[in-house]
């Protein structure tokens, strides 16, 4: 496999473990975030497959390559910072051309009058600044070029930060937190170009955020990371909807997943407050019932509870609902036609599509829960 | 609109300018008198009036007989070569040390940095005995090389770009060394440009204490050819017996002239290094 592979690496600063055991491989030109609270260690892994930290243990391998022992100049990685990390002194230009000067020119020929010297130089120095001019014209900052980074707004840094890192056709491409500085708006258009981006130079990439939207929408892959763990890889589907741990279903989706304290029985059927809400665990035990706000619809029968208050977005209306059963209050997003019919404090049922619960157990792991066939389930409730 | 404004903001600034004013006035006293007496004929300097503007000129005298009696010429390249050799020498191995002290992850950096701490409490007057028997063994005495070597190392320098290298941002070294730059691309390829304030502020020390240094060179150097320009003066007015002010004050104005043209030059990066390095009171 020819993208990046880490394999069981881990981490650790003095006494503080950052990473442990984390296994995680990107195929070649796929996008796969890395997701995950602040703290979680996935700055730590991204600085560590650039090679700008050591591993305690473990291997990092680019393209076929282990490169554990390698420094970071040596690596054919490129990197884009949060903050951007444009050389001050230097101009647009300078800045995209420095990692092509540093990879096309021996340390002689980097001399400020080489070119003058020798038509070689002369003629690597024209190819450079060729590149440097296409890279500029993908990302819409040719007229930027002779500007110092201190003369141009944010959005604009960005891109010369990616201009930097796309210049030289890197092996693999790591982004850390490239958006987290742009305001809301421009940090959505600009998603979506990283996206057109590096479905055009191809490179495997690692996308590091803490914001799960970016991971959702611009990601082929989803690694989600906690406490120095990885929880989870897969697809923006397979996490969203098929997360292997609460923490996962956690942290994915807004507004966050709704939980619902439950319990299982001897006879395995769930039940939420003495209710059973219709499905079947292997074993009894407690358990958190989980659901998506928009997998909840109001029924007439169901969890019974009383609205306490009303968000209309437009698109959406989200009721927030304190169960009867349990203490817990739940979201659950509406069509926006609800509005004019729902008022605070109002009496409600919610029903939910059983294919679609989760149910995880306290120490967060997935279980197996089975829908009740329908008879049955009526049964149950008589 | 905007003229009460204005008016009320040069009322309150009055105090502080008229303070200020006089503090001034009374350092530059003796560098306006220096400018007066380098003008003034011997006859005038010892009448008893304070007067600031002469009242016959003896410029083209006083000047002239420091350009004939010694080879000022000699004394400021002497100067420019001593302070310059010594400069470019303590840039080229502070800034690199001072690196390593702030960027760097190795064992025992703080206890280096501690020994360059030390060094700064060593006053030089300490060291000079021993350099000088180590130069006089050496045969290197009466040379430019007596001349710049000892001072090639600054913990000053160390120090002060330490400092100031800490205050740059981890992920610029990081994007260096990511775009394929080494540790030596990096200290003179982005450190060093990003830090001229800090490199001005320091040139303009160093450059001071070894163009106004007469401790060290008056130990080492016998030959004429060699006199730094505060040796110069020394020289000057033995060979005038001490008496004509006049001309001793027009070849001290010589000597201290380019540093003033420097300073004024360099003076707002000056003050950004001194500010930006916090080593301001």
């Amino acid at each position: 496999m020819d993208g990046i592979v880490v394999s069981e690496v881990s981490k650790r600063f003095g006494d503080t473990q950052v990473l442990r055991d984390v296994s995680l491989e990107v195929g070649r030109g796929e996008f796969l975030s890395l997701v995950g609270p602040s703290g979680c260690g996935k700055t730590t892994l991204m600085r560590i497959v650039a090679g700008l930290e050591g591993v305690t243990s473990g291997t990092v391998c680019i393209g076929g390559r282990d490169v554990t022992a390698t420094r970071a100049a040596d690596r054919d990685v490129a990197m884009v910072f949060q903050n951007y990390a444009l050389y001050p002194h230097l101009t647009v230009r300078q800045n995209i051309s420095v990692p092509l000067m540093m990879r096309r020119l021996r340390p002689v020929q980097r001399l400020p009058f080489a070119g003058w010297l020798s038509p070689s130089v002369r003629a690597t120095l024209g190819a450079i600044g060729e590149d440097v001019e296409t890279a500029a014209r993908m990302l819409g900052i040719g007229a930027l070029l002779d500007r110092k980074p201190a003369h141009l707004s944010g959005g604009q840094r960005q891109r010369v930060a990616l201009g930097r890192a796309i210049v030289r056709n890197p092996s693999a491409f790591l982004m850390d937190e490239p958006l987290s500085n742009l305001d809301a708006a421009l940090r959505v258009t600009t998603r979506s170009e990283i996206v057109a981006i590096h479905r055009r130079v191809g490179a495997s990439t690692v996308y590091v955020t803490h914001d799960q939207s970016e991971a959702m929408t611009m990601s082929d892959r989803i690694a989600v990371m906690m406490q120095g763990v990885l929880l989870q890889v897969g697809t923006p589907d397979e996490i969203y909807g098929n997360p292997q741990d609460l923490r996962v279903a956690r942290f994915i989706g807004s507004p966050s997943i709704n939980q619902i304290a439950a319990h299982a029985g001897p006879d395995g059927l769930l039940c939420v407050g003495g209710v059973s809400v219709g499905l079947r665990l292997e074993k009894p035990g407690n358990a958190v019932l989980a659901v998506r706000p928009e997998d909840l619809h109001l029924a007439s029968q169901g969890l019974a509870g009383r609205i306490e208050h009303l968000e209309y977005l437009g698109e959406s209306l989200l009721a927030h609902v304190r169960l009867t059963e349990g203490a817990e209050t739940v979201i659950c997003r509406l069509s926006p036609e609800n509005r004019t019919r729902l008022r605070p404090d109002e009496p409600v049922h919610l029903a939910f599509d059983h294919g679609r619960a989760l149910v995880f157990a306290p120490d967060n792991r997935r279980l197996a829960a089975r829908p009740l066939p329908s008879a049955l389930r009526e049964v149950a409730r008589g | 609109m905007a003229n009460p404004a204005q008016t009320r903001g040069l009322l309150a600034d009055l105090p502080r300018l008229v303070i200020l004013t006089l503090a001034s006035l009374i350092i530059l006293a003796p560098f306006i008198w220096m400018v007066s007496v380098s003008m003034k004929p011997q006859s005038e300097v010892f009448s008893g009036s304070l007067d600031l503007i002469p009242s016959e000129f003896a410029i083209a005298e006083n000047y002239g007989k420091v350009f004939d009696r010694v080879p000022v010429a000699t004394y400021l390249l002497n100067g420019v070569i001593v302070c310059f050799g010594i400069l470019i020498f303590q840039i080229l191995f502070a800034v690199p040390a001072a690196y390593a002290l702030a960027k760097l992850r190795f064992a025992g950096r703080e206890v280096l940095f501690g020994f360059v701490v030390l060094g700064l409490l060593v006053p030089y007057q300490t060291t000079a005995l021993p350099l000088y028997l180590g130069f006089a063994q050496a045969g290197l005495l009466d040379s430019y090389t007596a001349l710049i070597a000892p001072f090639t190392c600054s913990v000053f320098a160390i120090f002060l770009f330490r400092q100031f290298f800490r205050a740059l941002p981890d992920d610029l070294i990081n994007a260096a060394r990511i775009d394929g730059m080494g540790e030596f691309s990096i200290v003179w390829r982005v450190v060093l440009p990003n830090a001229w304030p800090a490199a001005t502020a320091f040139a303009i020390f160093s450059v001071v204490a070894h163009w106004n240094d007469l401790f060290w060179p008056l130990i080492v150097i016998q030959t004429g050819d060699l006199y730094t320009p505060a040796m110069g003066i020394l020289a000057f007015r033995s060979v005038e017996a001490g008496e004509d002010y006049g001309a001793l004050m027009a070849a001290a104005l010589l000597v201290t002239a380019p540093l003033v043209i420097a300073f004024l030059f360099a003076q707002r990066r000056f003050i950004e290094g001194i500010t930006m390095t916090g080593l301001k009171g």
